[in-house]
Formats: C-alpha cells, structure tokens, sequence
C-alpha cells in the first residue's frame, strides 16, 4: 500500500478536475484507496498500480455520478466541423491558446465531457496510450483520435468562453 | 492554415497552465491511516470477517487481538479501547466479503429478522429515508456480545449501527443532549463513533462522513 499511497497526489489532482468539487473529491479519494485496499488481491504484480488507482478512481466517480444528472455544458466537437474548417480558424486559435490563464484553461476543462476531460488529464499524467486505453475501458486504437477530439473540444469551450 | 501539430503543441502549453490541485495535508493523513487500518483489517479478514453463534472461545482471542492500542497516556482508556472496538467492527463489516446477512427491505425486514440471533429486541432504529437509506444488516460481535448491526449508506459512506445490551460495559460518558438521548462523540483513525444508551440497550453509531453530515445523521438516529 505504501506504493499506492505515493500516487495520493495526482490521484486527487484527477478527482478534483472530474468532480469540480473539492469535497467530492475528498471522498472519492477515501473511496478509492478503500476499494484499492479490497481489491489488492485482484491487482497484477508488476503492471502499473497508478493506472489501476486511476481506473479505480474513475469507477468510484461514475458510482457517485450515476444518479446525479450532467453537471455544466458540454463542448463536443460537432461532426459536421471538419479538420479544414479547423484549422482556418487555427491562428485566433493560437492566440487565445497563449492568452489563456490558469482559471480560463480549469473552466474550459471542467465544461468538456467527462470522457474528453479524463483523456486529457491521462495523457498529462504520463500514461501511454495503452494505459489510458485501460484506464478508459476503451480500444487502444481509439486513444489517439479520443485525444485529439478531446483538445478538440477544449479549444472549442475556451473560444465559448471567450465570447 | 495553422498546422495541427502546432495547435496541438499550444494546447498542450496550456493544459500545463492548468491549476493543479493538491490534498490537504488532513486528507492525506487521513487516507494513510485508513489505508494502513484497512489493509491490516485484509490481511487478517478469514478469521476476523464474521463473528456467527458458535465461534466461540476463539472468536473472542482473536477479537482481542483486533483491538487497537491504547494510546499512551491516555485519560480514558476504557473510551479509547470501546471507540476503537466500535471502529473494529465497522471496519469489519465494511471489508468483509458478504458484509450483510440480510440485505434491506426496508427496517421491517431487517429488525424481525434479527429474532433468535440476538437476545434483545433491537429498537428505536432509524428505518432509513432517501438521503440515508438502509442498506441491511448483520449479527456482529461487540466485545463480549452479540450487537445488531444496521447498515446505512450516505453517497459513498456506509454508516454502521451497532445495537446491544448496555449492562456491563463501559460506556463512554454521554456529554450531549441529543432528541431523547444523551451522547457522546469519539472516534478512531479517522472514523467518527457516536454512543448512547437508551432504555437496557445502547447504540454506537460508526462512520466517516464530515461532522456536517454527521451531526444530522445523529439527529435522525436519536429522534
């Protein structure tokens, strides 16, 4: 346990951004290392426990989720938008990349899904694209354009929010 | 036309702009103690998970050896060592691999059920409502005696009553009115307790939930 408890901090990190609240966060903390206490029989030697804490994390937050109804709007990228209509818009895009403070980049996070949120907060934990794959119940192939919709999406919340 | 790599490469930048959030130094302390609590509750959980009629001489020895220590210096040690064999337990049930003997249909199930398992008429227990619903129950073993256990759930934290005859233990001094009772809070690693004693039955209350949530919690219990 004592390896599980050196990943407490980037563990919250994830939580706070997921839930938006602090005292949420708080508890799903707690809950997660009680499940990861629980389940320490079923985890693998020698695979990475921080990803396994993140996945379990991530279970315990749909728990938590799965009554309440979406919280804030959700900026997915729209089908119809297409990659060269994208990058037309790609130079106000950089701008307003470069402008963007903290609070602006934390609002935008917190007003994607919560399925772009968390590939983006995986990919900038360090994981590879097989263990967000993991984390995420998801096909590995799928990372990458997940990733890429996902940065998508946060462009499109900073320009809403910038309006 | 902006490349995407580039885009790609500003979004990046930004993202490591992001605040990053850090546990207070309560919660983490918090989540050590627990996690060190809960793993050594695991790693003894054959022998200590259920406590059934029958165990015996050795279900007590190995009860005994659950207790946590008494803290050095110490004013009320007898408080500490029944606080912490209230948080014991709680643990146990929280842990254990079927943690319910009789899963909740409401406490008109569950109370009748507990007829010819214990030897008293657990009562004045809460039934439950949509913010703290009861999840079931189980025999358990507090101390010397078997205890009903309620088993309540609030969002992500279950909430264990454990319901027993009061005569011949030592009871922490009640110091707060409290409905009908007087209680008195305690706690161990983290875990709250709250105890009270109402008629020839007392009522240890367990969980971890903040003190906000808590103190509604008792008022429900104690009404």
């Amino acid at each position: 346990m004592n390896e599980a408890l050196e990943h407490a901090e980037p563990l919250y990190d994830f939580a706070r951004y997921l839930t938006g609240s602090a005292t949420e966060a708080d508890d799903l903390l707690q809950e997660t290392y009680a499940r990861a206490v629980s389940a320490i029989d079923r985890f693998e030697r020698g695979s990475n426990m921080k990803a396994w804490l993140f996945r379990i994390l991530r279970n315990a937050f749909f728990d938590l989720r799965r009554r309440e109804k979406n919280r804030g709007p959700h900026f997915e990228l729209s089908d119809d938008v297409t990659v060269e209509a994208e990058l037309l818009r790609g130079d106000i895009e950089i701008d307003r990349l470069k402008n963007a403070v903290a609070e602006d980049i934390e609002r935008a996070l917190l007003g994607i899904s919560e399925e772009a949120r968390t590939a983006i907060l995986l990919d900038l934990e360090g994981f590879s694209e097989k263990e967000i794959a993991d984390v995420m119940n998801c096909a590995q192939g799928t990372v990458k354009s997940r990733l890429a919709r996902a940065r998508a999406s946060l462009r499109a919340a900073l320009a809403e929010y910038a309006r | 036309m902006t490349d995407r790599h580039l885009l790609d490469r500003e979004t990046d930048a930004a993202l490591a702009r992001r605040p990053r959030h850090t546990p207070s130094p309560e919660l983490l302390s918090r989540v050590r103690a627990r996690a060190k609590s809960d793993a050594k509750s695991s790693r003894n959980k054959p022998q200590l998970a259920r406590f059934a009629l029958g165990t015996g001489v050795a279900a007590l020895a190995l009860a005994a050896a659950a207790l946590v220590h008494v803290k050095v210096g110490a004013s009320d040690q007898a408080t500490e060592r029944f606080e912490a064999e209230a948080v014991n337990d709680h643990l146990r049930i929280l842990y254990a691999e079927h943690p319910l003997d009789v899963p909740s249909g409401g406490v008109h199930q569950v109370r009748p059920w507990f007829e010819g398992k214990v030897d008293f008429a657990p009562t004045h227990v809460f039934e439950g409502d949509d913010d703290l619903p009861m999840q079931g129950g189980s025999v358990a073993l507090f101390q010397d005696r078997k205890a009903a256990a309620f088993v309540y759930k609030r969002k992500l934290h279950l909430v264990t009553l454990f319901v027993m005859r009061a005569q011949g233990l030592a009871w922490p001094t009640p110091d707060k009115d409290e409905g009908r009772v007087r209680v008195h809070f305690g706690g161990d690693r983290g875990f709250a307790t709250v105890s009270w004693i109402d008629g020839d039955l007392g009522y240890v209350l367990v969980s971890d939930v903040d003190k906000t949530e808590l103190d509604g919690i008792v008022a429900k219990m104690t009404r």
